[in-house]
């Protein structure tokens, strides 16, 4: 879990889980994983084909997410990515996608912790 | 966490947002507050559920699947005007928040999401769906009763056709343009637009274009925020702010200045209001009436009104007869001014007499129905009642052929029409007043005539001779 302190915001995403409560806690961990699971997948998916709109489309989803639960570096990375494909711009598109996987997993592993904490014994 | 402030009467959002966390989200923290949520994951389950139930309040994500958000909000729009769509995006570009605004959003909110951003937009939308309801509850009742009083007095055919007029625009959204002389009651049209409309629980707020220092006058209609300019010690609301729900009436609107008129194209156009210093557009509902005492094409054909203004604005015209133009319209204006008056004053009189009648049918009235009150007004404080004859007149009120006298003549005794080495020595304020009083004469006493050729509206005139009918 050390990747994932760089740039991301413990307090925001403790301070939703709290928001949502015990009930909801849990499956908001669940959804969100299965989110950014599938936008993983889809992002290697689309950078396979060189498919500009669908990397677009996932940036949007990734970076509201991110934003939201507190990952900032990689809410930067996807806006980033987000406004490159708003301007059709393919350059150094590979380089950027590299890092956001790197923060997008670290992530995915944070949510999968909270989860497994959240999880009834 | 935000509250809202009425826990009771909190309206159902509908959510529309295709991301099963992201739904989760906005709709655990919507929960929380209080309000009851109905989620919707595409544009087809979201017109559903909005066809279905009657939620005013509608979160409205912009990226979704199968269909463009500004698509499914207009469609929402059409379906019923009054609902209030908070649009979320992720793209944060200007032209984007316009897109939505002009498009008829309510709010327009930048991903990621932000609790209190988000709560405050919602409360807003909120506030505004709870007023607009009871507004309408409250025309309901009204429409269901008796006719509303006749806004102002005149039963002659132009006046009759004005009554008929402002009962058909009243509750279009169409903006009304008011013509007229200064004193035939362009202002009393507006509020008789207003009170017939549906807005009439809304707020009525009058801004006197002509009357503001330029340099405040985008201040005053548009809001400023703290410390955008000396003096802006708080944020301040604008007319235009305070008039949401309303009516914004623009009096002396060729008075505005060229910089302004091109913010107030750009009001209209988008809806938005933009405070100075601010750079958060802001939805407000705003229903325009404007008014001039000048002939506003003359004013675009002479460069000092924006074409395109006033295309967009022209578009109701009501003109405003001059009282001499209405029959016998001026004899029901003194009658119940001297009645008004009397009860004010507590005196009594008998009513007017037959030649005072007669006097008053053959006067030009420069100064119109404003000129006509103050003639009763002056009656009834200076006698302590009886029937009003000639002699009870103010001495300066003449017949027609010696018109020029009326206004004239509580300025000066002798008006003088010096040459200009007759101004050299004198004060700025004395050589307008003389240039001022020998317009009036040369052009028989005659305000709006006078103001055109000095290039400055009828009512700066007006109010410049009640200044000096003071000192």
């Amino acid at each position: 879990m050390a990747e994932m302190s760089e740039g991301f915001d413990e307090q925001r995403f403790a301070s939703l889980l709290a928001m949502a409560g015990p009930s909801c806690a849990l499956e908001l961990t669940q959804r969100l994983d299965e989110d950014l699971s599938r936008i993983s997948q889809a992002l290697a998916t689309a950078e396979m084909a060189a498919d500009l709109p669908a990397l677009h489309a996932q940036s949007h989803v990734l970076l509201a997410i991110a934003g939201s639960v507190g990952a900032e570096k990689l809410h930067l990375l996807s806006r980033r990515l987000n406004d490159k494909m708003r301007a059709a711009d393919g350059s150094r598109v590979s380089e950027l996608l590299a890092d956001i996987v790197v923060d997008l997993g670290a992530l995915i592993q944070r949510v999968r912790l909270a989860r497994k904490t959240l999880m009834p014994r | 966490m935000m509250k809202p402030a009425n826990r009771h009467t909190l309206t159902s959002v509908l959510l529309i947002e295709d991301t099963p966390s992201l739904q989760l989200v906005y709709g655990t923290v919507l929960s929380g507050a209080g309000y009851p949520v109905r989620v919707a994951s595409s544009a087809a389950e979201g017109i559903a559920a909005f066809t279905k139930e009657e939620s005013q309040i509608v979160l409205l994500d912009l990226g979704l699947p199968d269909r463009d958000g500004l698509d499914v909000m207009r469609e929402m729009l059409a379906l019923r005007p009054d609902t209030r769509i908070i649009v979320i995006t992720a793209n944060a570009s200007i032209n984007k928040a316009v897109e939505a605004m002009r498009a008829g959003a309510h709010e327009f909110l930048v991903k990621p999401f932000d609790e209190n951003r988000f709560l405050t937009a919602v409360q807003n939308a909120q506030d505004r769906a709870i007023s607009r309801s009871s507004a309408s509850r409250e025309n309901a009742r009204k429409d269901a009763g008796p006719g509303a009083p006749r806004p102002f007095l005149g039963s002659s055919d132009v006046m009759e056709r004005i009554h008929s007029k402002i009962g058909s625009v009243a509750n279009s959204m169409a903006t009304v343009f008011i013509t007229g002389e200064s004193g035939t009651g362009k202002e009393l049209a507006a509020l008789a637009v207003h009170a017939s409309s549906h807005r009439a629980k809304g707020p009525f707020i009058a801004l006197n274009c002509g009357a503001i220092p330029h340099d405040l006058l985008e201040s005053e209609v548009f809001g400023h925020v703290k410390g955008s300019f000396t003096g802006a010690i708080s944020d301040r609301p604008g007319a235009a702010t305070a008039a949401d729900g309303g009516t914004l009436f623009l009096d002396e609107i060729c008075e505005m200045a060229p910089a302004l008129q091109t913010k107030l194209l750009r009001f209209l156009q988008t809806s938005t209001v933009l405070p100075v210093g601010s750079n958060r557009p802001q939805k407000v509902n705003v229903r325009i009436i404007c008014a001039t005492n000048r002939d506003p094409l003359d004013a675009v054909r002479r460069g000092h009104f924006r074409e395109d203004l006033y295309y967009r604005l022209f578009v109701v015209p009501i003109h405003m007869p001059p009282l001499r133009e209405r029959g016998n319209d001026v004899v029901e204006i003194a009658e119940a001014a001297l009645l008004q008056f009397a009860e004010e004053e507590g005196r009594s009189f008998d009513g007017l007499s037959k030649e005072v009648l007669d006097l008053f049918r053959r006067l030009p009235w420069p100064g119109n129905v404003r000129q006509v009150l103050n003639v009763i007004r002056n009656v009834v404080v200076l006698n302590d009642g009886g029937l009003v004859t000639p002699n009870m007149l103010p001495e300066d009120l003449t017949e027609p052929n010696d018109a020029s006298r009326t206004l004239v003549q509580p300025l000066v005794a002798d008006p003088p029409e010096p040459e200009v080495e007759g101004l050299l020595g004198r004060s700025l304020a004395e050589v307008e007043r003389i240039v001022v009083t020998a317009t009036l004469v040369r052009y028989g006493g005659s305000v709006p005539k006078a103001a055109r050729v000095l290039d400055v509206s009828p009512s700066t005139l007006y109010r410049k001779l009640e200044g000096w009918a003071k000192t």
